[in-house]
């Protein structure tokens, strides 16, 4: 399994970009969040495709009907 | 019978060192509002690890009394912020838990450059303020001697002076002793000038370079420091909530690889 990882860059004028790996559904916003809670200001996010996937896994189930 | 008379004289004059054609004051001021804001951004990030303290402010040096004892690696991260931090003992100061005395070289550079300056007027808007604080602290116990040499040295007379002329719009007048080499001859004369002897012109320039160049160089060391005091931040946060760190250095910029243990 993928390790849980969290990347933060930091350029020369302190603005922070922050990505993270391993992690799936909102479990990596709200770590982001814990992480960069006052640290960052006028954030503004962008979800990646891991983040929609426990929604997706949770609609899954397929029921069969026999008339 | 001929005569020659040779003799040297001295003529005093007023020399007008032109400082403004080097620094307006419209610049100056704009100087001194990006140094304040500068005060504002790093006092700003580190207030926000600092809700469940008590702050105060005297003589523009920063009181922050964790009574708790909450705040982790405090010193650290306000040192990596460029700010220089003095923790006092809890017998020195009387107070419970953790007290820190901070103190940012850039309150003396804008103290030089303006006359004035109130950090607890500039910070009002951010930080609450605890008033009761500002009497348990004796002066004694403040930072004293701190700061960069160039920035205490901006005090003196000349750079006052050059300060003030910039402010004012209004070039500096010095005398001067000009020497003339004069030459009598039959009723004729013949004047010629051998120089200046102590003409303070390019001392003044120099000098207004060199203000220029202290500014410019906080201003470089700002912006290293917030990235060095948010890099401290996210750091010790993450390793608060059980990640690794691993830094690299990914062309100037700073790369921070957290990897949960």
């Amino acid at each position: 399994m993928e390790d849980k990882k969290i990347v933060v860059n930091i350029d020369s004028d302190g603005n922070i970009k922050a990505e993270t790996f391993g992690m799936e559904g909102v479990g990596c916003v709200e770590e982001l969040t814990k992480l960069m809670r006052d640290v960052a200001t006028n954030t503004s996010s962008e979800h990646k495709p891991e983040f929609y996937k426990n929604k997706i896994n949770n609609d899954k189930k397929i029921k069969v009907k026999n008339d | 019978m001929s005569e020659i008379r040779e003799y040297t004289i001295e003529i005093r004059k007023v020399e007008e060192i032109n400082i403004n054609a080097l620094l307006e004051n419209s610049t100056l001021e704009k100087m001194c509002d990006s140094l304040c804001q500068m005060v504002v951004d790093k006092l700003t990030k580190l207030s926000k690890i600092l809700k469940a303290c008590d702050i105060a402010t005297v003589n523009n040096q920063l009181i922050v009394n964790d009574n708790l004892s909450v705040v982790t690696d405090f010193k650290n991260i306000a040192e990596s912020f460029g700010l220089t931090c003095k923790e006092i003992t809890k017998n020195t100061s009387g107070l419970k838990g953790k007290t820190y005395i901070i103190y940012d070289d850039i309150v003396d550079l804008i103290y030089n450059l303006k006359g004035t300056i109130d950090v607890e007027s500039l910070m009002g808007n951010i930080i609450d303020f605890e008033q009761a604080l500002k009497s348990k602290i004796n002066n004694e116990l403040l930072i004293s001697n701190g700061g960069n040499k160039e920035i205490n040295s901006l005090n003196s007379s000349l750079f006052q002076e050059i300060i003030s002329a910039v402010r004012e719009n209004k070039s500096i007048k010095k005398e001067i002793i000009e020497e003339v080499f004069v030459e009598e001859y039959n009723g004729s004369r013949t004047e010629t000038s051998m120089g200046i002897k102590n003409s303070q012109h390019s001392k003044y320039i120099e000098a207004a370079k060199k203000l220029n160049d202290i500014i410019q160089e906080q201003n470089n060391f700002h912006k290293k420091s917030i990235v060095d005091g948010t890099k401290c931040l996210i750091s010790t946060r993450a390793k608060q909530m059980g990640y690794r760190v691993e830094e690299k250095n990914n062309a100037g910029n700073i790369e921070l690889v957290l990897v949960r243990l």
